[in-house]
């Protein structure tokens, strides 16, 4: 070939044909060639999934509804439909035949949107159109069973493994892990403390405690059911004396248990804040017979994990750290747990702290802890209208850090050492019949205690969306996953566990917020001093200007007045002070920032020019040296 | 294969002259100022470097071409275009060397750019392979956009008609799958060209690079992009020859 037909006309459409053909077939065949380079392998398939797919027995049929000829117009929705079916394939080629993937495009008015339909898939209007966009998904197992997810939100991409995992596995094992709810807030909706005749939808967390488990929920004074796996307790101070009996003789009867208690709870429901039950040291009692002491009335406040709080301050909005409210991430969660290994962040309000009591003989493993720039608040100053500036203020932390949920093992006695309280036994002061009173547990008892109610609340962990009449958790904290993984490693099916908690992807700016976190606690306390200042005197003030007012001195004295000038300068002061110090608070990030920006911006070209004018002198001495 | 002679020849324009600080002043400064002032890289608050990648697929639009606007058109401008293709070089030589010189230009302001790399881990704790892949990516979008606007260069002797032709060119790419090009072609072509149309867009492949993943088509289409416009440029550079 000579050099010149290289370049001939005909040889360009074809280099234009072959490039075209490469990228074409390279699409289906290099699929699975790819190198994840993010820390989590986030785009990987997990060791949980891979055990689901491997555990499969019968095969099963996932029919991707994603209405691709509506969605190429909308790059997001597009690239997550992509993303979606590429996922999909992983699990077929990893499943060796067990899973089979189709991809269906349901176009407007056509059969196959009558068929996503009747399967339960909800659509999506597109703006600006009459069409509707599907983006559900389908299973069915090979024994006849359907399951469906109505609409992948591409806001829960980072859950994305997790809800086709959940459903491959819920397929093929129809039996769910039996949970008993008993609980002293109404997690399940009731009657609205408001108005009796409305009802309160059920919190989130049952919402997602029913798609994984079977949930039976235990009224109090309802024995516990046959057939449950694992016993969830919330709040067991508001719960009466049989009900604690009841628990107490389940976990020594080798039954596991999730136990959520508080010290203060921010839920106002139909009970208030805190009902003054007789529950208060049955509860107490319990948790001592396994071997754990809450510090009761005293809640953890955390400068370093606190969270960020807008609320009404002296004269406006003013935003602080909150001390009882925590959002602890890394070092504060205990990965070696496997059930907390893959949780990121837990979010907790006004939790208590849990010690192992005295003599105890149970193990006790620390789940979640504060850092040590923690102290224990009193209770009572957060109970009503609490003041985050003030107890900013009043912040000493004494080194310590404290525990805020753990994870109970070894053998345990009775919180009843006397047998069943008076109630649970019959008219004649018999114990019924058919139970036979446990003093002690026959073999480990196995508890996680958490000295925290908040956490459950879904204002503290999600957001939920109203997407056409159904209710879109989009989680911001791992709260549920913290309960569904005690759940589910309480109750022995650990094959989901791996999977969650690779969710929240949140890397905050970690020096920035310990820098605003300095600087909030230097200036809170220099504002107190002020205010104080400022109190004293406004006080002064109106002592003399009530002494005006006594009919019979309706003059000043002179020195009065000098004291009311020196009184009205001070304030003035005071408040010149109180400004420069709002003004301080936010200057050492601004002026870290700056830096920052200066850095990134300014100072590598500024480096290039003065090398660059280093070496043109340079050079040009060199060429006159030659010359 | 001769490629360093042409190569080392291409290096030496660069830094025997002010083009070479100037356009790296300019790269850092662009992408310094679209991170911290248009992508907010404070408000987002993340300690990662998406609002720094953002804007790169924009930025080389601009700069790419103005780096590849004079390979070819200047040296046909000062006649040195004759003089170079006397020399014992092949074709290949030829076009491969300037390619890979204005491409080690980008990649050198790149690297210059690590002062964001410190940043960020001196801020908090970011996943340092996601960054990792986001330069990768970054370097195989300056290559395409370069291997455009060196394609570009060699049909004309204008330099100004180059570089709106690169920038018109790497646009049209740029957006390639969004609805506003895609529309154009819709009446008149078959669903199954249109998406494939849709995958020759830089940004699906870049963004699917900066997730973290480095995905063998990605770098494929990067790499087969990079040579069909090598292979063009040469094409035009030929035609001119006789």
């Amino acid at each position: 070939m000579s050099k010149r037909n290289v370049f001939a006309p005909a040889l360009l459409a074809v280099a234009v044909a072959l490039f075209v053909v490469v990228n074409l077939v390279a699409s289906p065949v290099l699929r699975a060639a790819r190198v994840d380079l993010t820390e989590g392998k986030l785009h990987t398939l997990s060791h949980g999934t891979v055990n689901i797919i491997k555990g499969l027995e019968l095969p099963m049929d996932l029919t991707l509804y994603w209405s691709r000829s509506q969605t190429r117009d909308l790059p997001g929705i597009d690239l997550f439909g992509s993303r979606v079916k590429e996922l999909l394939e992983e699990y077929e080629t990893r499943s060796k035949g067990n899973i089979r993937v189709a991809v269906v495009d349901p176009e407007p008015f056509s059969e196959k949107e009558d068929e996503a339909v009747s399967l339960g898939l909800t659509g999506a209007p597109v703006r600006g159109s009459r069409a509707t966009v599907y983006l559900g998904l389908a299973g069915k197992h090979a024994d006849g069973r359907t399951m469906v997810i109505p609409f992948l939100q591409p806001d829960r991409e980072q859950f994305l493994e997790y809800d086709i995992s959940q459903m491959i596995n819920s397929l093929s094992h129809p039996g769910k892990v039996g949970v008993g709810l008993l609980s002293a807030f109404p997690l399940t909706g009731g009657p609205s403390p408001q108005n009796p005749f409305q009802s309160e939808p059920p919190w989130m967390i049952t919402d997602q405690l029913h798609k994984q488990f079977d949930l039976k929920v235990i009224d109090e004074g309802d024995s516990i059911p046959e057939g449950i796996d694992v016993l969830m307790v919330v709040r067991p101070r508001d719960l009466g004396p049989e009900a604690l009996y009841q628990v107490d003789q389940y976990v020594l009867g080798g039954g596991r248990a999730l136990v959520f208690t508080d010290p203060v709870s921010e839920f106002s429901g139909p009970q208030g804040f805190s009902r003054a039950g007789t529950g208060e040291n049955g509860a107490v009692s319990l948790l001592a017979a396994w071997g754990v002491k809450m510090e009761e009335g005293q809640v953890v406040g955390d400068l370093e994990v606190s969270q960020r709080v807008s609320y009404r301050g002296r004269s406006r909005t003013e935003t602080a750290n909150y001390l009882p409210w925590l959002s602890l991430r890394g070092d504060h969660i205990n990965h070696e747990e496997l059930f907390a290994s893959g949780l990121e962040t837990i979010n907790l309000a006004s939790a208590g702290s849990l010690t192992k009591a005295e003599g105890a003989v149970t193990s006790f493993v620390p789940i979640l802890t504060s850092s040590s720039r923690s102290m224990l608040i009193d209770g009572q100053k957060i109970a009503f209208m609490p003041d985050p500036g003030r107890l900013l203020s009043e912040f000493s932390p004494g080194g310590k850090s404290y525990t805020m949920a753990a994870r109970i093992i070894g053998p345990a006695g009775s919180a009843f050492p006397d047998g069943p309280p008076p109630s649970a036994k019959d008219s004649d002061g018999e114990v019924k019949p058919d139970h036979v009173h446990l003093e002690k547990s026959g073999g480990d008892i196995n508890v996680i205690v958490v000295a925290d109610t908040d956490l459950l609340q879904d204002q503290f962990w999600v957001q939920v969306q109203n997407f056409f009449g159904q209710r879109i958790a989009l989680p911001y904290a791992d709260n549920a996953d913290l309960v569904m993984n005690a759940l589910d490693q309480l109750g022995g099916s650990p094959d989901l566990i791996g999977l969650r908690g690779r969710s929240t992807v949140v890397r905050p700016f970690t020096l920035l917020d310990q820098v605003a976190q300095e600087a909030e606690l230097a200036y809170r306390t220099k504002e107190k001093q002020l205010l104080d200042r400022l109190d004293e005197a406004e006080e002064k003030l109106n002592e003399l200007q009530s002494r005006r007012e006594d009919p019979e001195s309706p003059e000043l004295t002179p020195e009065q007045e000098k004291e009311l000038e020196n009184i009205r300068q001070e304030k003035v002061k005071v408040r010149k002070e109180l400004r420069s110090v709002q003004y301080e608070l936010d200057k050492d990030i601004e002026r870290l920032e700056a830096i920052i920006k200066f850095a990134n911006i300014g100072l590598m070209p500024l480096l290039v020019i003065l090398t660059a004018a280093g070496g043109t002198v340079l050079g040009k001495r060199r060429r006159r040296k030659v010359s | 294969m001769n490629v360093l002679p042409i190569y080392r020849r291409e290096m030496k324009s660069y830094f025997s002259t002010p083009l070479a600080a100037i356009f790296i002043v300019i790269f850092l400064m662009l992408t310094g100022i679209f991170t911290f002032y248009v992508g907010g890289f404070f408000t987002r608050g993340q300690s990662d470097l998406a609002s720094f990648f953002t804007w790169h697929p924009w930025l080389y639009m601009i700069l790419a071409p103005a780096l590849g606007m004079r390979l070819w058109a200047e040296e046909r401008k000062t006649g040195t275009f004759e003089l170079l293709l006397t020399l014992p070089v092949s074709m290949v030589d030829a076009v491969l060397g300037k390619f890979l010189a204005a491409w080690t230009m980008i990649a050198v302001s790149l690297a210059l750019t690590f002062p964001m790399w410190i940043t960020v881990n001196f801020l908090g704790d970011p996943d340092n392979g996601v960054i990792l892949a986001g330069y990768l990516g970054s370097l195989l979008v300056s290559g395409a956009y370069l291997a455009v606007s060196a394609a570009v260069s060699a049909t004309t002797r204008n330099q100004v008609i180059a570089f709106v032709m690169s920038v018109v060119l790497c646009f049209a790419f740029l957006l390639l799958g969004f609805p506003l090009i895609l529309d154009l072609f819709r009446p008149w072509m078959p669903e199954p060209v249109l998406t494939f149309m849709a995958s020759l867009g830089f940004l699906s492949h870049f963004e699917s690079i900066l997730r973290g993943i480095l995905d063998l088509r990605d770098i494929l289409y990067f790499a087969t992009f990079i040579a069909l416009w090598l292979y063009v440029g040469a094409w035009a550079v030929d035609q001119h020859r006789s």
